[in-house]
């Protein structure tokens, strides 16, 4: 079997890459002493893989990751065993468990929702996000260092539709989807320069993952 | 570190160097007193040193202390902190450093000390000790380099010399004492307190006097200390806590595995060595509580690897039982075992092959020297048959890497000498050929230039000039034109700079402060390394390169650290010398007879083998 559980990496721990995180996961799980799957070779490591990738400096209430089992366990019991095993800024929030053969998770997500909050009110805010919000196709150079021009431009209003906004006090809170495709997705921080933002101190979060037609990632999950 | 934004984390390289709350590191923020355990480089350098994890430990195993930890921060951050006028602040409660109440660096290595000085400045520290304000933190040094810890005397206010585990936790009780009672004395009060403690070393209590030549004339006791400070030996490593629960950093570290230290201290007495006599005597742990550490260890982490670590762990007394059980148990666990040194012997090469079982990363040798004058020079107890032999085990095993560690600029070293180690290159490579019936055995060769250090036999030693080290570094290179053969050496002037401050005195701390001041930082890393830099600043303190590294030192100099002692007796050094000079052999004591280093008599301890009888 395969346990799935929604965990989070909170902001004290948004700086952490995703290598780390995952190898932060991996001995979390060793810790747990869960019988997790090995795999084969000199190497052996445990079989698990995270639904998406996490730029660093992001903080996330939806990552989703599936481990393969040895051996059958009770969500909640394995949920319990792993509470204590996990470093601080990772928490469980959900659990499910689904046989060996339904697909990976990774191939399910199929939109990420954003929250976006800048420290400061930019100049012709409402109007750049109304232009972006009308707009049938923007181009943008998305950079791409294996190419030899460094980008590769790609039309953002394919990834996402519209971005909604609201003004606390000081801060700018921005809300958006982003569309995840088979060949790609597009960066959280790839709009804010689209739209002209300032991206070195905006707080990025993720709050979901969804299926296709919004259904959620755990299916009859545990919380 | 709170006031670090995510604008600053978003514009600096490896940002979760700076922001903690990794697994098991322990926030106390309400405890009486606060030590920052300042490792003076990054961040992934300091987390694998073991000495810290064991200080962290035992400190905050006690309720009323806590021991946090603070890196140096890489010139990207720093160049923001002094931007934005933000202080250098501890991982665990991100306590600023001027208000912690001891700030303990580790001095590890002679290049680390212009970050030392650094971090103390950007936590809002005085550098200089007499300057130092009645309410700032008691700055503190240890580690081995503390055995010559005068370069560094106008920095700090005192020295912990020897092993740590006991004595950090007395002078942290005699603090929490001193401020109970509402400070009697001030700082000096504390200060003298403090040099009660055997193993404490207080800079200002000692007076240097020097002759017109610039060696020195003595070093005086001001006040009642003693007037040679001892290091402090645990004398039964069992009987102090190990952790087990060590900190599990996100990021990468260097070593980033289990580090089970399986002994303390080494006897084989190579000539060069510093650690080899400062940790002297041996005192192993016994095999029973080894085992037990391990699995708790191993459970308490999730890593997957464990590294039996010591100065030479192929001497573990029991180390075949204590590798095969570890293998066995760990195999499930998909844990594996490494050893980090490796013996020049077969033995060793059949304990790499049961720890290594199928992967065939390379092997490490260290013959230090490549011919046999040179190796009874430095008394390294190894012949090239030795080698070989070990080398022959290995090809038969699947191996066909072999790294070997050399060192070149030793005394009494000849082009010849030189020479030999291409000779012993081209008899590994043959071997290979002669075992495997193939050609193409890598080998790499690794030289370092020789620094001699204090409390050594070769203390007395003139090191070579820039200009010869660069030569024989040709010489050796030239010789080593061969195929499959890699040779890997450093630019000698970090060397050279090593030198000067390994022996050192209390006004080359003057050189210290000017470089710093003229932005020295993180020497010890080649691209930041400036020798013009460390020249004019040896320069503008009137000191020189010549005096401190290349001078061959007289029989009776007296020497700047000689206040400050391991245990080792002077008489043994010099006796050492001599043999050295006449490519004589010392044996080990561990399984010998004692052969008078005066360590275990000087100061009450005794060698703990658990192999008894060999």
């Amino acid at each position: 079997m395969k346990l799935r559980l929604q965990i989070t990496k909170d902001p004290e721990i948004r700086f952490v890459s995703h290598l780390d995180y995952l190898r932060a996961i991996e001995r979390s799980l060793r810790r747990s002493e869960l019988p997790v799957a090995y795999s084969e070779g000199f190497n052996p490591h445990i079989k698990f893989s995270l639904a998406s990738a996490l730029g660093v400096g992001i903080v996330s209430y939806a990552e989703f990751v599936e481990i393969e089992m040895a051996e059958p366990v009770e969500p909640e019991q394995a949920v319990l065993s792993l509470r204590s095993s996990l470093p601080r800024g990772i928490r469980i929030l959900a659990a499910d468990a689904v046989a060996n053969n339904e697909n990976a998770l990774m191939a399910e997500a199929t939109l990420f929702d954003y929250r976006v909050t800048l420290q400061s009110i930019a100049d012709h805010l409402d109007e750049k996000i109304t232009k972006f919000n009308s707009s049938q196709t923007l181009l943008f150079k998305k950079s791409a260092p294996k190419r030899r021009e460094g980008f590769k431009e790609v039309d953002v209003k394919k990834y996402v539709d519209k971005v909604n906004y609201e003004v606390t006090g000081n801060k700018v809170i921005l809300t958006f989807s982003i569309k995840n495709f088979n060949e790609g997705s597009f960066k959280a921080v790839d709009v804010l320069k689209v739209l002209e933002l300032n991206t070195e101190n905006a707080d990025v979060e993720r709050l979901a993952i969804w299926r296709k037609n919004h259904e959620p990632m755990l299916i009859g999950g545990i919380k | 570190m709170q006031d670090l934004t995510i604008d600053i984390l978003n514009s600096i390289e490896h940002p979760s160097r700076y922001t903690g709350g990794e697994f098991a590191s322990i926030v106390k923020p309400n405890a009486k007193v606060r030590i920052a355990l300042a490792f003076p480089d990054v961040y992934e350098v300091g987390m694998s040193y073991l000495g810290f994890k064991i200080l962290y430990h035992l400190v905050n195993k006690e309720d009323s202390f806590a021991a946090e930890r603070v890196y140096a921060p890489w010139t990207d951050l720093e160049t923001k902190m002094r931007e934005k006028h933000l202080p250098l602040r501890t991982l665990e409660t991100g306590c600023q450093l001027k208000d912690c109440d001891f700030v303990g660096f580790t001095l590890q290595y002679e290049l680390s000390y212009t970050n030392i000085l650094n971090m103390l400045d950007l936590g809002g520290i005085t550098v200089h000790t007499k300057e130092r304000q009645e309410n700032e933190p008691f700055v503190i040094v240890g580690g081995p380099c503390v055995f010559n810890p005068e370069p560094l005397a106008d920095f700090f206010d005192f020295a912990i010399i020897g092993d740590g585990e006991e004595i950090l936790v007395e002078v942290l009780r005699a603090y929490e004492g001193w401020k109970d009672a509402d400070r009697p004395g001030g700082r000096k009060g504390f200060l003298q307190r403090v040099s009660k403690i055997q193993g404490i070393y207080v800079p200002q209590f000692y007076d240097v006097r020097y002759y017109d030549d610039g060696t020195i004339a003595d070093v005086r006791p001001n006040q009642d200390v003693p007037k040679t400070v001892y290091k402090r030996v645990v004398p039964d490593l069992d009987s102090i806590d190990f952790p087990t629960s060590p900190i599990v950093p996100f990021t990468g570290i260097v070593h980033d595995r289990i580090m089970l230290e399986i002994f303390r201290g080494c006897t084989h007495g190579c000539r060069f060595c510093h650690a080899g006599m400062v940790y002297r005597p041996v005192r192993e742990r016994s095999e029973k509580n080894l085992l037990d550490l391990s699995k708790k260890l191993v459970k308490n982490t999730g890593y997957n690897e464990i590294s039996l670590v010591s100065l030479s762990s192929a001497d573990y007394s029991e180390l075949p039982n204590l590798v095969h059980t570890l293998t066995t148990e760990l195999h499930d666990k998909r844990v594996s075992v490494s050893l980090p040194s490796l013996r020049i012997d077969s033995f060793c090469v059949a304990i790499a092959q049961e720890v290594n079982a199928v992967r065939k990363s390379g092997l490490t040798f260290a013959p230090e020297a490549g011919s046999q004058k040179m190796r009874d020079i430095i008394n390294k107890g190894v012949t090239e048959e030795d080698l070989l032999n070990a080398v022959t085990v290995a090809f038969e095993n699947g191996w066909s890497s072999i790294k070997l560690y050399f060192m070149i600029g030793l005394p009494l070293e000849t082009d010849e000498d030189i020479l030999a180690i291409a000779e012993m290159v081209k008899h590994v490579q043959y071997r290979y050929y002669k075992v495997t019936g193939h050609n193409g055995c890598k080998v790499t060769v690794s030289a370092s230039v020789f620094v001699p250090k204090p409390y050594t036999a070769f203390q007395w030693f003139g090191q070579n000039e820039l200009q010869e080290m660069r030569r024989k570094q040709y010489l050796l290179k030239d010789a080593l034109k061969m195929k499959n053969v890699a040779f890997q050496y450093h630019d000698p002037e970090t060397s050279i700079m090593e030198a000067v401050i390994a022996r050192g005195d209390r006004r080359v701390g003057r050189a210290i402060y000017t470089a710093w001041k003229n932005g020295a930082r993180f020497d010890g890393w080649s691209d930041h390394f400036s020798f013009e830099g460390w020249q004019k600043a040896l320069q503008s303190e009137n000191l020189s390169i010549e005096f401190y590294a290349q001078r061959k030192r007289s029989d009776d100099e007296v020497f700047p650290w000689e206040h400050v002692s391991p245990g080792v007796s002077r008489q043994y050094l010099t006796n050492e010398w001599q043999k050295a000079q006449e490519g004589a052999l010392t044996k080990d004591c561990r399984r010998d007879t004692c052969q008078g280093c005066g360590v275990c008599q000087k100061l009450g301890v005794k060698i703990v083998d658990y192999g008894g009888e060999a």
